[in-house]
């Protein structure tokens, strides 16, 4: 017999196997679209209001359309200026008249407040521009225009202004994200780097890691005993300590900072107190200082550091210590040797949570921290509500989440492994 | 089980005592701060001159009575979209053939991580174009937001001990998908829904930074307010208005409770 009867006496078989292997496929696809189908309505929901806001923030990040909006032609004459000294008098008469349009249109100060977040005194000087034109027609020689707008403000015979103009005719920049970044963005007249008056991002950003690991530290030591305590103890003792811990679950977080507020303010309870045991002779501000924001996050975030750590902690079996004590080892050395280097996936999990949490807080701070204490959240807030500068605020939110992402996620892969 | 006794005493008694003492920072903050809503006084320390319930008959005012039933309308409405919609994904994500399955759970409990301030911001934007700023609507989306994985969560650990074969036994005696969840999953899991439902209902009324971003001037709820008065003067209607608030979370927590007992 050879190798083709062979191959020929196996097809029929084999294409049978292939139908039914296609089949199972077949099924399998239904079976994986029927699973899925319960869960379209939430991932429906997710998709269009967590995953469309987060790109929507990313978007608003990198768009920055202003300048392009409303003076495109000025814009697109700028491409061929090579930056140096002042461009062509018709430049000047394109942005005239854009810049006329704008107030017509009710759009110069808005322009003018876009270039100011780059240019030192940005909207004065295209306002003084504006102002400087005449009320009627404009000039049809450019010389003239150019002339009047120098005469109306210096800075239009310097290069700075121009070449902010000129680096706009798209709709999209990195300006927010390096603005965020904390590097240098913000021209002076001359198209010098000037430092200007600003926020001190950087610093933020460090003081929003000093102080959540600040909490994830203290919400360790003072929640290892405490899980110790509760995964030891049996019964009603345990019960009532777990109850305790899971206040926070149940109390919301701003009755909890309220409480804060009542009894530590300046006429509080602690200060009565104090004062009342002669330890102090007036009255102490402890609200509003980097402490009690410490303190506050801290009392919030303790259940979150130990419900991971407990969880863990029950499955460490009370045998293997009894086997190390009968083996000779000191009470603290079984602890320390068979005890805690199986809690330390439960610490990490919980250290972890609590790290990631206090990166994104914003109230607690807000509530019981000195203007030196707000985090980024608080930046992120103030300048959606009050600033109206969305494109920093996106940019903000990106860095935070980004930042957050590298700090964390080589962790949480090696957490996740352990567990 | 009690291997702690292993320790000696000289560290068991500072353990104790430490214990003791992280647990009342725990609580000792409330126990002093709500009785000060029954002072008839508006100072902030004890012993009263006198008590009263001055401060709760403040809560009567139209400002926050409005707040009140405005948070219960957006917390039941957050609490059925939440449920819903958690308790159907839930499901969804048992079955070992959901596609991707991983990364749908990450995706279900992404809002618990992403932090809320970003999350607002985006709604707020997103909003912007929807015309959805300052709505009900725009405010329980947010807030189902929030509060889905809660629901998630309490479901999918309650359907790890359902037996599916019970589905198929159900199936095979001729009753329909929707039936069979009626009558055999529904009430097996039903603790679980219990829990994510009150956990979403806590979830929502007491939130407050999506409430700051997209909810209108004339949107008030008692977190809201609570928020505003805790920034200018403090003034002891917040704390009956606490006091309000942690009594409902009470029952709410006491039914959790039996719900979890009850299994």
């Amino acid at each position: 017999m050879s190798y083709g009867d062979v191959s020929r006496d196996i097809t029929p078989a084999r294409s049978r196997d292939l139908r039914v292997s296609g089949a199972i496929r077949k099924k399998a696809v239904g079976g994986a679209a029927k699973a899925a189908l319960p869960a379209a309505p939430l991932l429906l929901f997710l998709l269009l209001f967590l995953v469309v806001p987060l790109l929507t923030i990313l978007h608003s990040s990198v768009s920055d359309e202003q300048i392009a909006a409303t003076l495109p032609e000025t814009t697109a004459a700028l491409q061929s200026w090579d930056g140096t000294g002042v461009p062509a008098a018709a430049v000047y008469g394109t942005l005239a008249g854009e810049l006329r349009a704008a107030d017509e249109a009710g759009t110069l100060r808005r322009l003018g407040r876009r270039v100011q977040y780059e240019l030192e005194g940005g909207l004065g000087i295209l306002l003084n521009a504006s102002r400087a034109l005449p009320e009627e027609a404009l000039p049809g020689d450019a010389q003239a225009i150019r002339e009047l707008m120098v005469g109306a403000d210096p800075a239009w015979g310097k290069p700075g202004v121009w070449r902010i103009l000129q680096r706009y005719d798209t709709p999209y920049s990195s300006f927010y994200l390096r603005w965020a970044l904390g590097l240098p963005t913000v021209l002076d007249a001359d198209g010098a780097v000037s430092d200007g008056p600003g926020y001190d991002f950087p610093t933020i950003y460090l003081r929003t890691v000093l102080i959540s690991l600040a909490v994830t530290v203290l919400t360790v030591l003072i929640g290892y005993p405490v899980a110790y305590v509760i995964a030891t103890s049996a019964g009603r003792t345990g019960a009532i300590l777990l109850f305790l811990i899971l206040l926070p679950f149940w109390t919301s977080l701003l009755v909890r900072v309220m409480s804060l507020i009542v009894v530590l303010q300046t006429n509080g309870v602690v200060n009565q107190l104090l004062t009342g045991m002669g330890l102090l002779g007036d009255p102490l501000s402890f609200l509003y200082t980097r402490p009690a924001t410490i303190f506050a996050m801290t009392q919030i975030q303790l259940s979150f550091t130990v419900l991971p750590m407990l969880s863990v902690m029950r499955t460490i079996p009370a045998d293997q210590l009894r086997g190390a004590r009968s083996l000779g080892a000191g009470p603290i050395r079984a602890h320390a040797t068979i005890f805690l280097p199986q809690a330390v996936p439960g610490i990490a999990a919980g250290s972890l949570l609590t790290f990631v949490m206090c990166l994104g807080f914003y109230i607690t701070p807000e509530l019981v921290g000195s203007p030196s204490d707000q985090m980024v959240g608080s930046f992120i807030a103030q300048f959606t509500s009050e600033d109206l500068n969305w494109g920093l605020a996106a940019a903000l939110s990106v860095v935070l989440c980004a930042g957050a992402a590298i700090l964390t996620l080589p962790l949480a892969r090696r957490v996740r492994r352990h567990a | 089980m009690r291997h702690y006794h292993d320790l000696p005493l000289w560290v068991r008694l500072p353990l104790y005592a430490f214990v003791a003492l992280a647990l009342a920072m725990m609580v000792l903050p409330l126990a002093a701060a709500l009785p000060i809503s029954l002072n008839v006084d508006p100072w902030f320390v004890y012993p009263f001159r006198e008590f009263s319930l001055r401060w709760f008959e403040a809560l009567l005012s139209p400002r926050w009575t409005g707040a009140i039933v405005n948070s219960v309308l957006i917390a039941v409405a957050t609490t059925l979209l939440a449920t819903g919609l958690g308790t159907l994904a839930a499901i969804g994500l048992a079955n070992p053939r959901f596609p991707f399955r991983n990364l749908v759970m990450v995706l279900g409990l992404a809002p618990l991580i992403v932090p809320v301030v970003v999350l607002a911001l985006g709604l707020y934007i997103f909003f912007g174009q929807l015309s959805l700023n300052y709505t009900f609507i725009g405010v329980v989306i947010a807030h189902t937001l929030l509060a889905s994985p809660f629901v998630v969560i309490t479901v999918t650990a309650t359907l790890t001990r359902f037996d599916f074969t019970l589905m198929r036994a159900a199936a095979s005696l001729g009753a329909g998908r929707v039936f069979a969840f009626r009558t055999v999953m529904l009430p097996v899991i039903a603790p679980g829904v219990g829990a994510g439902a009150i956990l979403a209902f806590a979830a929502s009324f007491d939130e407050v930074v999506m409430m700051l971003f997209i909810s209108g001037p004339q949107q008030q709820t008692v977190p809201k307010l609570m928020y505003l008065g805790m920034r200018e003067n403090i003034n002891p209607t917040i704390i009956a208005a606490a006091v309000v608030t942690i009594a409902f979370t009470s029952v709410l927590m006491a039914a959790t409770y039996r719900l979890n007992r009850g299994k």
